[in-house]
């Protein structure tokens, strides 16, 4: 987080911001949404993007407990932890934003969407491992990054499962089956009151959404040679009593922006007004 | 001649679709099967006295595939601890439910919702209690799957590859996929299973009550008694029929017949916990929408075959059809003491069709008899419908 915003001072950072924004409407625009399969004929830069989590300041180890988290501070053992990505792009110098093209490897990536899996099965995911996401991107010198986390709207149905799109598609454990569509971030822990599970909510049958839930993470200085975008669980749930649920409500957070449980994380996420504060970038 | 004019093309484009037009049936009607041993024309049987079945585009039907959509919505292969299929909550000579309040799923988690009778489950407009996304059977077998929030069969435990493993091991499976779904490579996959339980979810038909033989024209069909709660039950007196009527006796129905679909849901007066407008454990609508218009508001479930259906409403709070119609009567339930306590008859979400009723002794067990002569016998016992694995005639 420091590194985030020691290169800028406050003035420059929300201006660059705004510039960034409307760049990235631009490219939308033309682009026509989320980096697709094809990549385009002059995007001969190989990227490698690299995640990390961390919880009570040291990397994320499934299964750990974890002392003094969210705003009672409890102890909890986060059991899983997966979330998705999509629509990846990284910002040069004059805060213009390319799009990433992800590579369909057959595992963690397709169709535009990357699944960062940090649990290793300690309780009822998978044993693979996945920090990384892998494109292409046009050549050049880029000083920050964008990406969004979940499904893009118009796979984040029930159709993409029934399409058999495969891996990461089809991890079952990720199906927000009640919900019709897919969990974009998964948090479990050992604890039967939390859990924490983003994704669309309030949506109809054409899944046009009142919440979408889908954040975009903008950061400035980063630079992907040597830096990575880390999650930091304690800033995530900072601001969230994990220790209790609030009676007539899910247990934990399920994606619902009035429950209780939900707001501060999703403040952290930068759902609300403010920008994330669980995501940053440090030094490899 | 690759340079038409193109008033010519056009003429050639109508008159190849013309021609697709008429194929069209014949290809419907031939889907299955592989090259070597084609099927033999395959449509579906539907009633006379019923609206046409909605068949998606997608998942038209063939004999293999709904073979194997019934072999698969009996097997407990389909759990992840090999101890609960479909047919477990869903059991024909209950109209498809189970005879709990609320279900039991295969890690022995008590649900929330009781297992909604599949009768005409291929007309549901919306499918479950109270979810308006899922629109689709294909779509909804995916919830029983792989929920977690309660388990249900509880797939999501396995990965994709291990569930496709154990389905591969199996002969039927391996001899079933392929012709079911000929046009495909790699047939076996969790799409298709979704679409041969869909397929053989579209033929649990129930249409051959008391009722319906009266209606197609056998005036003896329904005795006297029947008659008359006939009359009282699409009676604007006591308004049963707004949100139960129709072939399906639920007013949430598709057909391609129908130009328009509603996706209707009701709040029923039931509860309303401490004057909250709260259910006591699962909220209908509101579970998805986070509206609180829509909190109770649940989907009318179907009257057919209500007598081994019980016990009623969502969450199976109520033990006789007796007790039902008091409740209605009473314009929704009041609760005086305990959790629950509260006035349903005052939530401000109920229904504008319940306002309650006065039914003498007489006119109850007459509408008694008539909800009695909706159950199907045939349906209940239907040897298409059976459980294959224990069907020793199969």
């Amino acid at each position: 987080m420091a590194e985030q915003n020691s290169a800028w001072n406050g003035h420059l950072h929300s201006c660059l911001s705004t510039k960034i924004r409307l760049v990235v409407m631009s490219v939308l625009w033309f682009a026509g949404g989320c980096g697709g399969e094809d990549r385009g004929a002059d995007e001969n830069l190989d990227v490698r993007i690299e995640f990390t989590v961390t919880a009570g300041g040291l990397p994320y180890q499934c299964g750990h407990v974890v002392d003094n988290l969210g705003k009672e501070g409890a102890a909890l053992a986060i059991t899983d932890m997966r979330f998705y990505i999509h629509d990846v792009r990284l910002i040069n110098g004059q805060g213009e934003a390319q799009p990433v093209t992800l590579v369909d490897d057959g595992v963690w990536q397709k169709d535009g969407v990357a699944l960062l899996d940090f649990e290793d099965g300690c309780a009822n995911g998978t044993r693979q491992l996945n920090s990384r996401v892998q494109g292409q991107s046009v050549d050049g010198s880029y000083t920050g990054i964008q990406f969004r986390i979940g499904i893009p709207n118009q796979l984040n149905s029930p159709r993409t499962v029934l399409e058999n799109r495969g891996s990461p598609l089809n991890q079952a454990s990720l199906f927000w089956s009640w919900r019709s569509g897919y969990k974009f971030m998964r948090v479990d822990t050992d604890s039967d009151s939390f859990r924490f599970h983003l994704g669309s909510v309030g949506c109809d049958d054409d899944f046009n959404c009142r919440f979408e839930n889908i954040p975009t993470i903008t950061m400035s200085g980063f630079e992907w040679q040597t830096q990575v975008v880390d999650l930091d669980i304690d800033h995530l749930l900072e601001e969230t009593n994990v220790g209790e649920n609030t009676d007539g409500t899910a247990p934990g957070c399920m994606g619902d922006p009035d429950d209780p449980e939900c707001r501060g994380i999703f403040a952290r996420l930068g759902l609300g007004t403010a920008e994330t504060t669980a995501f940053s970038v440090r030094a490899k | 001649m690759f340079n038409q004019p193109t008033g010519d093309t056009t003429h050639r484009r109508l008159l190849l679709r013309s021609i697709m037009v008429c194929l069209l049936p014949v290809i419907v009607h031939c889907g299955g099967g592989d090259m070597e041993t084609p099927e033999e024309p395959f449509q579906l049987q539907f009633p006379d006295h019923f609206p046409t079945v909605f068949l998606p585009d997608d998942n038209l039907p063939n004999a293999a595939k709904l073979e194997l959509g019934r072999f698969l919505f009996y097997d407990p292969l389909l759990s992840f601890n090999e101890s609960y299929s479909c047919g477990t909550c869903h059991q024909q000579a209950l109209a498809f439910t189970d005879g709990r309040p609320v279900a039991l799923g295969a890690s022995n988690e008590s649900h929330s919702l009781g297992s909604m009778s599949l009768a005409n489950v291929a007309y549901g407009a919306t499918l479950g209690w109270g979810n308006p996304t899922l629109t689709s059977l294909e779509a909804q077998a995916l919830v029983p799957m792989f929920n977690e929030e309660p388990v249900e069969l509880g797939l999501s435990a396995l990965t994709e590859q291990a569930l496709l493993d154990r389905l591969r091991a199996e002969d039927r499976y391996q001899r079933l996929f392929p012709r079911a779904f000929p046009a495909d490579s790699d047939p076996l996959t969790v799409g298709n299973i979704v679409k041969a339980i869909a397929t053989f979810e579209r033929t649990i038909i129930s249409a051959n009550a008391p009722y319906d033989r009266y209606l197609i024209g056998d005036r003896s069909a329904l005795n006297e008694s029947a008659l008359r709660g006939m009359n009282l039950f699409f009676s604007e007196r006591l308004e049963c029929f707004h949100c139960h009527g129709g072939f399906a006796f639920s007013d949430s129905v598709k057909s391609p017949d129908f130009p328009f679909t509603e996706r209707p849901f009701h709040n029923n007066g039931m509860y309303n916990v401490g004057g909250s407008g709260r259910y006591p454990s699962n909220q209908g609508v509101y579970e998805l929408t986070s509206e609180r218009q829509d909190l109770g508001r649940f989907k009318a479930p179907t009257l057919r075959n209500i007598a081994v259906t019980a016990p009623y409403l969502h969450d199976g709070s109520v033990a006789t059809l007796e007790d039902l119609i008091d409740l209605y009567a009473n314009g929704g339930r009041q609760i005086v003491d305990g959790p629950n306590e509260g006035d349903g008859t005052t939530h401000p979400n109920k229904s504008v069709f319940i306002v309650g009723f006065i039914l003498n002794d007489d006119e109850k067990q007459d509408l008694i008899a008539f909800l009695n002569s909706l159950t199907d016998v045939e349906f209940l016992s239907n040897p298409e419908l059976r459980d294959p694995y224990t069907d020793a005639t199969d």
